[in-house]
């Protein structure tokens, strides 16, 4: 046993007794409970991030879950290497930050047990999902991930949107959890084990042939593409803004999307091996460049505060595959770090302004916010020029390291991505500038009473800008020591032409910028013309490719529901249920409750059973002389 | 001789007849008083079960006992398991039982004795080398059965159970002695490690040893009600107290199922047949688990009394236990052995559970029909959610202990080379789904009509259960979840399984 | 030869009778029936060279058990007047006639273990070596069967108040 497990244990008891005991504990107790533990969960995770520091990566074995003939390491067993160390610490921190957030934040709700069980079950879930050593344990954790945000996403639950959109992140979620049985499947069946540190090893990918590898990788990668909402499986995460704030903040700074991106590193081995791993690799980053630059354009023509943030997350999820499509896992996780840090600094400072204006989320309704809450405008800012890659901050160096570890020279293609990051990079900075600028700065253009928030939800703001800004300063040792997380993992070579990159790159964040600032401080709302938002809206057509898709399946399904379904479905049952019952009737009339006949039922049977018996004994005898 | 040894080796049997006789004496002498006997009789069989588990977990010394003793009883990794299972479920049993109905509090001392002598019959039955000292505790174990559910005598259902488990029960016990006198005749002892070495020197095996064998067989499964010999148990379930079914549908059907592993199983010579007779062993079993199955899960679709269904639930699972049975039927039975452990206990617990929230409804209400359990979410949220949990199991939802039970059992049967029978266990387990949800529905999706007429009259107020109730219902609900999750309890089962067929 | 003839002649007492008891409309006369096929069992047993248990048998069953039926009988109101319902005969011959060719078949093939074809000395004192040595366990099982069909008794036979009878 190991205080690992504390770090599962304690959320996953704070989410029983938030969901058993919150009418006995009131409200302030149940959040006060389920944010300790949450802090507890976090000195568990920092306790182990220093272990393995000091000693090095270990496994702590639980116990056995399944003893499956040939297939190995399904165990309830914890990995505990930098990688997941760090994981866990970001996870439960920011989670920690989140929940006292949301202790003020959600105050006004009935349901505060259930949001605060919810919450509490989503970071145990992810844990879970960090810690496994092995994919069948991780399976638990990835599908409890989906039902915990599908019981978030859909909180508010007298809301139809909120429900469907509920209902779409859980359908698209289990795409990926499926993908991810068969890349189970694949694996046990090839390898023999799912435990990663054996089914990874060296030994066993070269037993695995190419098609094992392309088909496992596949599924894997199918798995980690929904979970992080990447193109083309990306339309759940825009909607999922129908959950209260602090949940958009878990989403997308901790504990869900991050989650396909950890898959992809703790598996590059894989993706590392042979040529047909080198052919994902390609796919990964490709696909990763263009939904980084495509969520972006979607973002530029959002209006709607906490879209603009959502399409943000994807793009720079986007960033991450691309960077673990080139090699680049350190930087990858650098960049997932740093994110969840200032993607849940401007997640819970937008619910700030959104608590303040009574729920009004459209940038073009706000402005003038900056001279009310100077406090919130701060670290709003800290956050937005961390998003848009502006040194010292943090977001700098993470989106640096992606950029550089995919600049490569006299290679087409990887130049082209880098260009396809910075013209990303250009246009998060407008975006962000934009939204920014349109809330704080521009005219107001309301009326009503501000609702300012309470100290327990500035000061996580307040925890988190500092993080921001200090991990910022710390800046150039901080890569390098995260870049050593993935000392195991093929590492991208280096390059010679930095500055200049460098200086790109930054400019590139301060044009995006200057132009919002230029262009949107008297309050105009968009630069776009009108008639190109459909354009820039382009990955959201995906959604409505999605929704025709399965119109044309509902109307088969409408057809086969008029035509063949009375027959299977009404006809057939009917013929089972009355054929049972039938049977069953005929039962019940041998049940007459005459203790006579009971008797000799017994009687009758047991000497029928005999002479059966013994007849077939007989005959065997007779056969045997 | 060491007789300290001797009391160490039978703490719980030990215990449970102390306990007996004191809840008699003290029921004379002292205080009338039913809590205080009521307490009594748990304490002793708490200490008992505690024992049990101390026993199991530490090995036993290798101290000779009195040949007196270990000529006739058995004590190995096996047996120790089933008493503290056995006696787990009748600890949980007798808490439920407490204000159950109007005569445990009147009648306390006889009532609460009769349940203890019973379990100590279950476990001496458990331990039995000798087909004598078997057939004696297996009466022990039965008799006070019958009373119990005839306990409320003035009340006709009650009666009638009562009457007709008995003189079922006594015929079925005269056809099993029967069987024995014609093993004793055939082989010349009723003592099991000598019927053994008997068998091995005759020449062909007898038939008289068959026949004795197959009555010996339908006695046995009589008492966990396996189809054919299930006539008794929907009438009996249903008229008895419901708390006297809570203990009657999960501690004797333990012991009588671990009873037929130890008396075809424990004293093999590893052949995997039952001393070889050449009998088609898998076809007999599998037409008793068939039969059990289809009467069991098909009779129980149209009953509209709780209890019925109950019953008739119980009967359809001895079928998947007796599936199992016929799985060990091969060379290599240990897969099996763990998974009809395993899912016995698991059944025992669940069933257990599902019969102690009508044990607790008994305080209050005398109609057991779907309709009265209408609302029971709202009225007693604890009490609906141990009920939802433990029908789940039984009916085999994912990821509760009964999931895992049968996943474990059709896995057994299926390496054992009989496909065939797992497609009869899940078809079974398909239409069992419908009547445990219909019970599910009643008691989650219909709302009470006038706010509850029934037990509690205020969705919030009424009289609170015993903290040992609400905790015994804790650990009711509670086990379906880590039986079914936790994966060393199927470590522990497995290695007690491995145990069973190495000599006696 | 006359061993022979005092079984066939006994079984013959202990059939007839049984039949009786099944037969018989009367349970009075049904009872009567049954201590005479007990005392035709306890017969068997002396013809078997077994005296000891013919006379517990007189004892025990033809005795006490067989009496205490009668007077149960005799006590109840109504029921000595009381007819037995018949009208099960065809499921009752039918389980007669399973279990008639199970032991038939079954007795026809028996081999006995280890007979000798000479009866086997037995009795009280060896029957006391039993209880007090190899069977000491079972005996003093026995013992709390006892008790617990006594407990069993006290509840079958109490009165509760308002109660009918």
């Amino acid at each position: 046993m190991d205080f690992i497990w504390l770090v599962l244990a304690l959320p996953l008891l704070g989410s029983l007794l938030c969901s058993t005991h919150y009418r006995a504990l009131g409200k302030a107790a149940t959040g006060m409970l389920a944010s300790l533990a949450i802090l507890g969960a976090f000195g568990a995770a920092a306790a182990t991030w220093f272990r393995v520091h000091a000693a090095g990566s270990y496994t702590s074995q639980l116990a056995t879950w399944l003893h499956i003939p040939g297939v190995s390491g399904v165990d309830v067993a914890a990995l505990a290497d930098p990688l997941s160390a760090t994981m866990l610490c970001t996870v439960t921190g920011v989670a920690f930050l989140i929940h006292c957030f949301s202790m003020g934040y959600m105050s006004d709700e009935e349901d505060y047990g259930r949001f605060f069980a919810s919450l509490n079950l989503f970071v145990a879930t992810m844990v879970l999902l960090v810690m496994a050593n092995n994919l069948a344990l991780l399976l638990v954790g990835w599908g409890g991930v989906g039902y915990a945000s599908y019981s978030l996403i859909g909180f508010y639950r007298q809301k139809p949107s909120a429900v469907s959109a509920a209902r779409k992140a859980f359908l698209i979620n289990v795409v990926g959890d499926v993908a991810m049985m068969f890349a189970i499947f694949i694996i046990g069946s090839r390898v023999g084990s799912l435990e990663f540190t054996s089914f990874l090893g060296p030994a066993s990918l070269d037993r695995m042939s190419g098609e094992t590898i392309l088909a496992a990788g596949v599924c894997l990668m199918i798995a980690a593409y929904a979970k992080s909402a990447q193109l083309p499986l990306h339309t759940w995460l825009p909607d999922a803004m129908e959950g209260p704030t602090p949940v958009s903040a878990l989403i997308h700074a901790a504990t869900m999307v991050t989650a396909g991106v950890y898959l992809m590193v703790r598996c590059a081995p894989l993706f590392g091996h042979g040529p047909e791993g080198a052919d994902l690799m390609v796919i990964m980053a490709r696909l990763g460049a263009i939904t980084a630059l495509v969520a972006a354009l979607c973002a530029v023509a959002q209006n709607d505060l906490k879209r603009i943030l959502a399409y943000s997350t994807m793009s720079q999820l986007g960033y991450m595959f691309m960077a673990a499509g080139v090699g680049a896992y350190g930087a990858a996780i650098f960049h997932l770090v740093s994110h969840a840090f200032f993607k849940a600094l401007l997640f819970l400072t937008a619910g700030v302004v959104i608590h303040a204006l009574h729920g009004e989320q459209d940038i073009r309704k706000m402005g003038g916010l900056g001279k009310k809450m100077p406090g919130v405008q701060l670290a709003f800012l800290i956050g937005a020029l961390a998003l848009a890659g502006i040194p010292p901050l943090v977001g700098f160096w993470s989106k640096e390291a992606i950029l550089l570890g995919t600049f490569q020279d006299g290679n087409m293609e990887r130049q082209l991505l880098w260009g396809v990051g910075i013209l990303t990079a250009l246009l998060t900075a407008y975006y962000t500038g934009r939204a920014y600028v349109l809330t704080f700065w521009a005219p107001a253009r309301h009326e009503s009473e501000l609702h300012l928030p309470g100290s327990s939800m500035t000061w996580p703001l307040a925890v988190l800008s500092m993080a921001s800004v200090a991990a910022g300063l710390a800046g150039h040792e901080l890569v390098s020591e995260v870049q050593s997380l993935a000392t195991h993992l093929p590492v991208a070579e280096t390059h010679e032409t930095f500055g200049a990159l460098q200086i790109t790159a930054i400019l590139a964040g301060l044009i995006g910028l200057g132009v919002a600032y230029s262009s949107h401080k008297t309050g105009r709302a968009s630069l776009v013309p009108d008639s190109a938002v459909p354009v820039l809206l382009g990955c959201e057509s995906i959604d409505s490719l999605s929704k025709g898709a399965a119109g044309s399946f509902r109307s088969f399904a409408d057809m086969v529901a008029v035509k063949v379904d009375p027959v299977i479905s009404q006809q057939a049952p009917d013929l089972i249920q009355r054929s049972l019952y039938g049977t069953s009737s005929l039962l019940c009339q041998l049940q007459g409750g005459s203790l006579r006949l009971y008797a000799v039922a017994v009687l009758a049977s047991s000497t029928l059973l005999a002479l059966f018996v013994y007849g077939l004994f007989s005959l065997s005898i007779g056969a045997g002389q | 001789m060491n007789w300290s040894h001797l009391l160490v080796q039978f703490t719980p049997e030990l215990a449970v007849l102390v306990t007996a006789v004191w809840v008699i004496l003290s029921d004379l002498f002292l205080s009338r008083h039913p809590s205080g006997l009521w307490r009594q009789c748990f304490l002793g069989l708490a200490a008992a079960t505690i024992g049990a588990a101390f026993l199991y977990q530490v090995p036993t010394p290798g101290v000779e006992l009195p040949a007196i003793i270990t000529r006739v009883l058995l004590v190995s990794p096996l047996t120790s398991s089933l008493k503290f299972v056995v006696l787990l479920l009748s600890t949980l049993a007798v808490v439920f039982s407490y204000r159950s109905f109007e005569e445990t509090e009147r009648h306390a001392g006889e009532y609460y004795s009769l349940i203890l002598f019973s379990v100590l019959g279950g476990l001496l039955c458990i331990s039995s080398q000798d087909l004598v000292l078997f057939f004696i505790s297996f009466e022990l174990l039965s008799l006070p059965l019958y009373m119990l559910c005839g306990f409320r005598r003035y009340n006709s259902a009650s009666a009638e159970a009562g009457l007709k488990y008995f003189v079922n029960g006594a015929l079925s016990s005269a056809l099993m002695l029967y069987g024995i006198s014609w093993i004793y005749g055939s082989l010349g002892s009723t003592h099991l490690p000598t019927l053994a070495a008997n068998y091995a020197v005759v020449p062909s095996p007898p038939s008289g040893f068959l026949v004795g064998c197959l009555l010996v067989l339908s006695g046995l499964g009589f008492k966990v009600a396996v189809a054919p010999f299930h006539t008794w148990a929907p009438d009996v379930y249903s008229g008895a107290p419901p708390a006297v079914s809570t203990f009657l549908a999960s501690a004797p059907k333990v012991t009588i199922v671990g009873f037929i592993l130890r008396l075809f199983w424990q004293s093999l010579d590893g052949t995997g047949q039952f001393f070889n007779l050449p009998v088609d062993w898998v076809f007999l079993f599998t037409v008793l688990a068939a039969g059990s199955m289809f009467v069991g899960n098909l009779s129980a679709l149209p009953q509209q009394d709780v209890r019925k269904i109950f019953a008739y639930s119980g009967i359809a699972q001895i079928g998947y236990i007796f599936l199992g049975l016929a799985a060990c039927n091969n060379p290599h039975p240990q897969q099996s052995f763990s998974a009809v452990l395993f899912y016995t206990t698991v059944y025992g617990i669940s069933n257990l559970g599902a019969w102690a929230v009508l044990a607790v409804l008994a305080r209050g209400q005398e109609r057991f029909d779907l309709d009265s359990l209408r609302g029971l979410h709202q009225r007693n949220p604890a009490l609906a959610a141990c009920l939802a949990l433990c029908l789940m199991s039984l009916a085999g939802v994912p990821p509760l202990s009964g999931f895992m039970g049968k996943f474990y059992l059709f896995r057994a049967i299926y390496e054992s080379g009989l496909p065939f029978l797992v497609v009869l266990g899940i078809l079974n387990s398909v239409i069992s789904l419908f009547y445990y949800f219909k019970v599910l529905k009643a008691a989650y999706f219909v709302e009470a009509e006038d706010g509850g007429t029934s037990f509690l009259q205020a969705p919030s107020a009424g009289p609170a259960l015993p903290m040992v109730q609400q905790l015994a219902f804790q650990l009711c609900l509670w086990s379906n979840v880590v039986l079914g999750l936790w994966p060393a309890v199927i470590g522990e089962v497995e290695r007690v399984a491995s145990t069973i067929t190495q000599g006696s | 030869m006359s061993e022979a003839i005092a079984f066939y002649v006994l079984s013959g007492l202990v059939l007839a009778s049984a039949w009786s008891v099944v037969r018989n409309e009367n349970l009075f006369h049904a009872g009567l029936s049954l201590i005479l096929c007990f005392v035709g069992v306890a017969g068997i047993y002396v013809n078997l060279d077994a005296p000891f248990l013919g006379a517990m048998q007189v004892l025990i069953y033809a005795g006490a058990i067989a009496v205490l039926l009668l007077f149960g009988f005799m006590l109840t109101h109504d029921l000595m007047n009381a007819k037995q319902e018949r009208n099960q005969h065809a499921a009752g011959i039918f389980a007669a006639v399973l279990m008639a060719l199970v032991l038939i078949g079954t007795i026809a093939g028996a081999q006995w273990y280890g007979s000798s074809g000479q009866p086997v000395k037995f009795g009280v004192e060896s029957l006391a070596r039993r209880y007090m040595q190899q069977d000491l366990v079972s005996f003093e099982v026995v013992a709390l069967l006892l008790l617990a069909s006594l407990m069993g008794a006290v509840v079958i036979a109490r009165k509760e108040e308002g109660s009918r009878d």
